[in-house]
Parts: structure tokens; C-alpha cells; sequence
């Protein structure tokens, strides 16, 4: 086993993050992920007449997920190219 | 638990001496001076042994340090694991208080680590029993050496520059006990130490004080156990006397952490205590039962098979198991321990307008040190947060309440103006100035190639500091007419002062909310909101004031102080936000995760 093998199999074995655009690209991933969920749960509720007095603010927190979303995606895009 | 400074400085002259003194008797005892010499070696290839591993863990010993230690036996286990590999508790240690002292472990862990660390430092023993004497050990330390000469030449990675510099610890380490059997061997022709062995309690003492005083003067334990070892191998001293003095050796090493923690800040001292408790409780425990504990010895080796006359080892698992017994007996009470030494060493720097966590022994370490300046910065903002608070004329709990944002404002915390100069001397310029001084301290440790991420981050901190220091000094000129036109008869620009106040609270409550929020994701749309309400309250206000004056409704004085309050308001949201994507945005996030400007506009014409 090669010296970085060992120590991938070591950094995997303890969930280590030795490089920092690795831990970059995990948490921009896990960003994603939630945004993708809150966005769900927004748009379920702005769907819903439960939520009617609650509707202006739900469709910003909805049209700025988006564009975070967006831009979060271009982040990962710019990580995976260098 | 010595600071990695008194450390460097104590070892190097130690080494010197120790040379010194083996020159000296060179002339006269050369065996003596050969196992001065073999001293002398062991404790330089230790040297080299933590600085290699160092480098070729490149950080992951403190992840690892930091991740697994949640629980007390976690702490245990992680500080025996890792003091094995390190083969260094005093490595361990500095890494410990730097955590203490930026907060990213408790003392009840630290305490752990250290009682861990304490099983872990009787692998030497082990490691010197087993391979040190069957074999001949000083004949693998020259090509050990070499290659640790070469290997840098020929791979440049910083992993493979580590493993060279274990590879001639290890290699000089060797060649120390090589020295030190020799010398033990050529000595007994002369002269037999063994002669002077001493039965009973008094044998005991005597044997533990030589031990302690041993450990004391060369400042290592390992060091100390590698001598006894030998020595025993090779019948110079007898073995229910070797006991003693690695009892000693034991209680040696504390008196060094003592020192050592004079010059240390308060978690130094904590840990330095602990560490001594322990280890008299384990030492006496030892003293009182050590027939019984023999005999328990006699028993594992026998179950082991370890020879009824191999010393060398019995003295190692002896070692471990009067180490392990301490810590099952101390640490059920580890919860107590750390109740009295946290009223024991009280920090100074808690005091108001001081810093809590910038400590000169956590800058050898980059990444501790830009957890506690981050740390910090946060400290800076909850001081300078209670300033902007009543320099809007706003009550704390009003704000951290669910209160409507018309009776928060309407609730002023005071009809007089706040000395928010005396305020900013009192809680932010002195904690202002220690962050830059030592954000400038640390990033003089840190390698330019290898915290590159560190320094630019530190740049960010820095200038998150001042957004902070900047969005205090606005509001002290945005409080002059806040309280002004609170009680002016023109209902017209009252109004508008409120509906300034009233946007500043809104964006206080997020920022103040962010404290508390987990999710990266939940932190991310709260800036992000925040960035796009401060860009709306900035046009109405503008919209508004364009209405008054064109009506003739305020006065020309009004209309200034109302332009350049908006402004001063605009900025203290600014410089918040810019602040706040710093300090509690996730690091590893990618730079300018929040919506941009061209974003609002975006967001601001769709509405």
C-alpha cells in the first residue's frame, strides 16, 4: 500500500479531512442537499392556505433558495475544474 | 502539560549537559559516559520523533484529538492511542491546552486525554523490553538513519519528510539504547550498582525518590524507563528495586509538568494539576500495594507468556498496569476533579474588555489558533451588539424577545444619550487590539504554502473585526439625531427615525439569531435575506425622504440628518453582514456563498 493510499484509507476510517478543497466540495454538497430540501418544504407550504398570511415572505425566502441554489451549484462546478 | 516553549527551551540545555558530563567522565569512566552519551541520544531522537510526526500528520492528529474525545473513556482511549504512536505525552499535552484555551474540548476531556496519555507513555517500555534488548538494536539504527537522510532528498512530499524524521528518531533512539546496554555492561566489570539494592519500604522510598529525582533532571520518563530497563537487562540494578524507581519515574514526570505550567496560562495549570493528582494517587497506590501488584504481574506473565525471568518486561507491564489501576480508580471521579480545578485557576483575561481566548500557547498550532481568533471576533460582536442595541434606543431582551418590532422600538431603553465613546474603550478597542495583535503573531508562525488557506482567512477575521469596530463608531453618530427627533414635534421625521430603528431591528434579530442556528443552510438564507432587506430599507428610505422633501414636509436640517442617518443605518448593516459571513458562515464554504448584488437587483425588480 502506497504512503497516500494508507493515508486515505486512515482519513476514511475516522471521517478526517486533510484536504481543504475536499471539506469544500463535502460541505458545498451538503449545502446543496438542505437548500434542495428547505426549498421543498417552502414550496409546499406556499402551496398551502395555511400559510396565506405568511405568502409574500415565504415566496422570497423561496426565489432566494433559488438563486442560492444557483449559485451554490457554480461554486461545486469551479471546485470540480481546478 | 509543559508549554511548548518552556519545553524547547528546557530540553536543548538538558542535552547539553547531559553531553558535558559524559565528556567529562570520558577520561575516567568512559562506560559512564557511554551511557550519559546513550542518554543523551534517546532524547534527541525523541526530539526528532515528535517533530516528524508532526509533519507527517499534517493536522490529523489534532482532528482526530478534537473529534473523539466527547466522552471520558473516548478521551482515555484517544490519549492512550495517540501517546503510543506519538510516543510523546508532552506533544499531547501542548496540543490539549491549546484546545482548552480555544475552547474546542472541555477540561473534562483534556482530563481524559491526559489520563489516557499516561497508559499510552508505558509503550516505551514495552517498545525497549521487547525490541531493545533481545536484539541487536543499534545495528538497525545506522540504516535507519540514512534513510532518514536520503528520503528527503529523493521525495519531496511533506508526508515522506515526516517519515524520514521518525525514521532517524527512531534510528538515534536505538542507537541511545545501544549505547546505554553497553555502557550498563561494561560498568557491571567495574563496578556492581546491583550491590546497593534495598529490600522492603525503605528499598521502596529510596528507589522511588532516585526515580523521581532521575526523571526530574532529564525531563523525560521514557528517557528514565529506558535507563532502568537496560540497567535491569543487565543486572545492574535488581527488579523489585527497578519497580521503585519506575513508581518514581511516575511521580518525576508531574513535578516537570508542574514547572512547566508555572509559565502556563490557567488550563496549562488545570491540567497540570490533574496530572499531578493522578499521578500521586497512582504512585501511592502503587507504594501501598506493590507486593500484591508483583504478584499480580507474576500472575499476567505467566498467562501471557512472559518468562518468569524476563525483568525487562514484567517491569513494563508492571508499569501498565499500576497506570491503568490509577486510571480506573481516578477516573469515576474525573467530574469532581474538574469542578475543583476550574474553581481552583480562575482565568484573568474574563474580564470585561479583555480578551477570553487569545493565548500565546495555542499560536505553535495554525489551526487552533484561527479557531480562537474566530472565537474572538464572535466575543467582539456580542460586546459590540449590546452597544448598537442601546445606540438605537433599544432594549436587549425587547430584541431577543418575540416581540412586534413597533413596541420594541416604542420600548426605549433610554431618554438620554448612551457615552457610546466610553463604551467602545471600555468593551472593543482593547479586544479590538489583541485580535490584531495576535492574528499578526499567529500568521508569523504560520508557513506561507501550507496555511495559505489560514492566512487568507485571517485577512477575512481581521476584517471582520473592524466591520465590527466601524458598525459601532456608526451608530455612534447615527444616536445623536435618534434621540434628537425622538422628541421632535415634527411627526414627519420622528416617523422616519423609528422606521429607521425599526429596519435595524428586524436585521439585529437575524444577525442575533445566527448565535444560535446550526444548519449551514438556515445561516446562509438568513444573510442572505438580511443583504437583500438592507438593500430595500436603503431605496424606501430613500423614496421616502425624496416624498418629504418634495412636500415640504421636513425641514432642510431634517432632510441632511436624514440622508446621512440613512446612510450611517445602510452601513451598520453592511459592515454586520460582511462581519457575519465571516464569523458564522462554515469555513469550508466556498467565498461570497451569499447572494450578490446582482442577485438583489434581480430579487428587488421580480417584486
Amino acid at each position: 500500500m502506497g504512503i497516500k493510499k494508507f493515508i486515505k484509507s486512515v482519513k476514511d476510517t475516522f471521517d478526517i479531512k486533510l484536504s481543504k478543497k475536499e471539506s469544500k466540495r463535502e460541505k458545498i454538497k451538503e449545502l446543496i442537499k438542505e437548500l434542495r430540501t428547505k426549498r421543498k418544504e417552502i414550496r409546499e407550504k406556499i402551496k398551502d392556505k395555511k400559510f396565506k398570511n405568511k405568502l409574500e415572505d415565504l415566496e422570497e425566502d423561496y426565489a432566494i433558495i433559488k438563486l442560492q441554489i444557483k449559485k451554490s451549484k457554480k461554486i461545486l462546478r469551479n471546485l470540480n475544474n481546478d | 502539560m509543559l508549554d511548548t516553549n518552556f519545553y524547547k527551551r528546557l530540553i536543548t540545555p538538558i542535552i547539553i549537559a547531559i553531553l558535558l558530563v559524559a565528556l567529562v567522565f570520558l577520561g575516567f569512566y568512559p562506560n559512564v559516559s557511554m551511557i550519559l552519551g546513550g542518554i543523551a541520544l534517546f532524547l534527541i531522537g525523541m526530539e526528532y520523533m515528535e517533530s516528524g510526526f508532526r509533519t507527517f500528520s499534517g493536522g490529523m492528529l489534532e482532528q482526530v484529538l478534537e473529534k473523539f474525545t466527547n466522552t471520558t473513556p473516548k478521551a482515555i482511549t484517544t490519549g492512550f492511542v495517540a501517546t503510543s504512536i506519538v510516543q510523546s505525552s508532552s506533544l499531547l499535552s501542548v496540543i490539549v491546552i491549546s484546545f482548552l484555551t480555544a475552547e474546542l474540548i472541555t477540561l473534562a476531556s483534556a482530563v481524559g486525554i491526559i489520563f489516557g496519555s499516561n497508559i499510552g507513555s508505558t509503550t516505551t517500555a514495552w517498545l525497549v523490553s521487547m525490541f531493545g534488548l533481545k536484539i541487536k538494536i543499534s545495528a538497525y539504527a545506522m540504516p535507519m538513519i540514512v534513510m532518514g537522510i536520503l528520503i528527503p532528498i529523493v521525495l519531496k512530499d511533506k508526508a515522506w519528510k515526516g517519515i524520514a524524521s521518525i525514521l532517524i528518531g527512531l534510528g538515534v533512539i536505538f542507537l541511545g539504547i545501544g549505547y546505554m546496554k553497553d555502557g550498563f555492561e561494561v560498568l557491571k566489570e567495574g563496578m556492581n550498582l546491583a550491590s546497593y539494592a534495598m529490600d522492603g519500604y525503605l528499598g521502596v522510598f529510596v528507589y522511588v525518590l532516585v526515580g523521581a529525582v532521575a526523571t526530574i533532571i532529564i525531563q523525560s520518563s521514557s528517557a528514565t524507563m529506558a535507563i532502568i530497563i537496560t540497567a535491569l537487562a543487565t543486572g545492574q540494578i535488581e527488579y523489585a528495586n527497578a519497580l521503585a524507581l519506575a513508581i518514581g519515574a511516575n511521580l518525576g514526570t508531574t513535578v516537570t509538568a508542574v514547572i512547566g505550567a508555572l509559565k502556563s496560562n490557567e488550563n496549562g495549570k488545570r491540567l497540570a494539576l490533574a496530572h499531578f493528582i493522578f499521578n500521586m494517587i497512582t504512585g501511592a497506590i502503587a507504594i501501598i500495594f506493590i507486593y500484591q501488584l508483583t504478584d499480580l504481574v507474576d500472575f499476567i506473565s505467566s498467562l501471557i507468556g512472559i518468562g518468569v525471568e524476563n525483568y525487562a518486561m514484567k517491569l513494563a507491564l508492571f508499569h501498565t498496569i499500576f497506570n491503568v489501576v490509577g486510571v480506573l480508580i481516578v477516573s469515576p471521579f474525573i467530574k469532581y476533579l474538574v469542578t475543583f480545578l476550574n474553581k481552583r485557576f480562575i482565568p484573568t483575561s474574563t474580564e470585561v474588555g479583555k480578551a477570553k481566548y487569545l493565548d500565546s500557547s495555542i499560536l505553535a498550532i495554525p489551526d487552533v489558533a484561527m479557531s480562537a481568533i474566530t472565537k474572538e471576533v464572535q466575543h467582539l460582536f456580542a460586546n459590540g451588539f449590546k452597544i448598537i442595541i442601546h445606540g438605537i434606543n433599544v432594549k436587549k431582551k425587547n430584541l431577543a424577545s418575540d416581540m412586534d418590532t413597533k413596541q420594541v422600538i416604542q420600548d426605549a431603553y433610554s431618554s438620554e444619550y448612551i457615552d457610546i465613546d466610553a463604551f467602545y474603550r471600555y468593551k472593543i478597542k482593547g479586544i479590538y487590539g489583541q485580535i490584531i495583535d495576535f492574528a499578526t503573531r499567529a500568521q508569523g508562525n504560520m508557513n506561507t504554502e501550507e496555511n495559505s488557506h489560514n492566512i487568507e482567512y485571517l485577512y477575512k477575521l481581521k476584517v471582520a473585526a473592524r466591520d465590527i469596530v466601524e458598525a459601532v463608531k456608526d451608530t455612534k453618530h447615527l444616536q445623536k439625531n435618534l434621540i434628537k427627533y425622538s422628541k421632535s414635534k415634527n411627526t414627519y421625521v420622528k416617523e422616519q427615525y423609528n422606521q429607521l430603528r425599526e429596519d435595524l431591528v428586524v436585521l439585529l434579530r437575524d444577525i442575533n439569531s445566527l448565535a444560535t442556528v446550526k444548519e449551514q443552510h438556515e445561516v446562509v438564507l438568513i444573510l442572505s435575506k438580511a443583504k437583500l432587506h438592507s438593500q430595500r430599507y436603503d431605496m424606501m428610505a430613500n423614496g421616502r425622504l425624496d416624498n418629504l422633501i418634495r412636500e415640504n414636509l421636513i425641514t432642510a436640517e431634517m432632510a441632511t440628518s436624514l440622508m446621512n442617518d440613512s446612510t450611517y443605518a445602510y452601513d451598520i448593516s453592511k459592515n454586520l453582514i460582511d462581519m457575519a459571513e465571516v464569523i458564522f458562515v462554515d469555513t469550508n464554504l466556498a467565498n461570497n456563498i451569499l447572494v450578490d448584488d446582482e442577485d438583489i437587483d434581480d430579487l428587488l425588480s421580480n417584486n
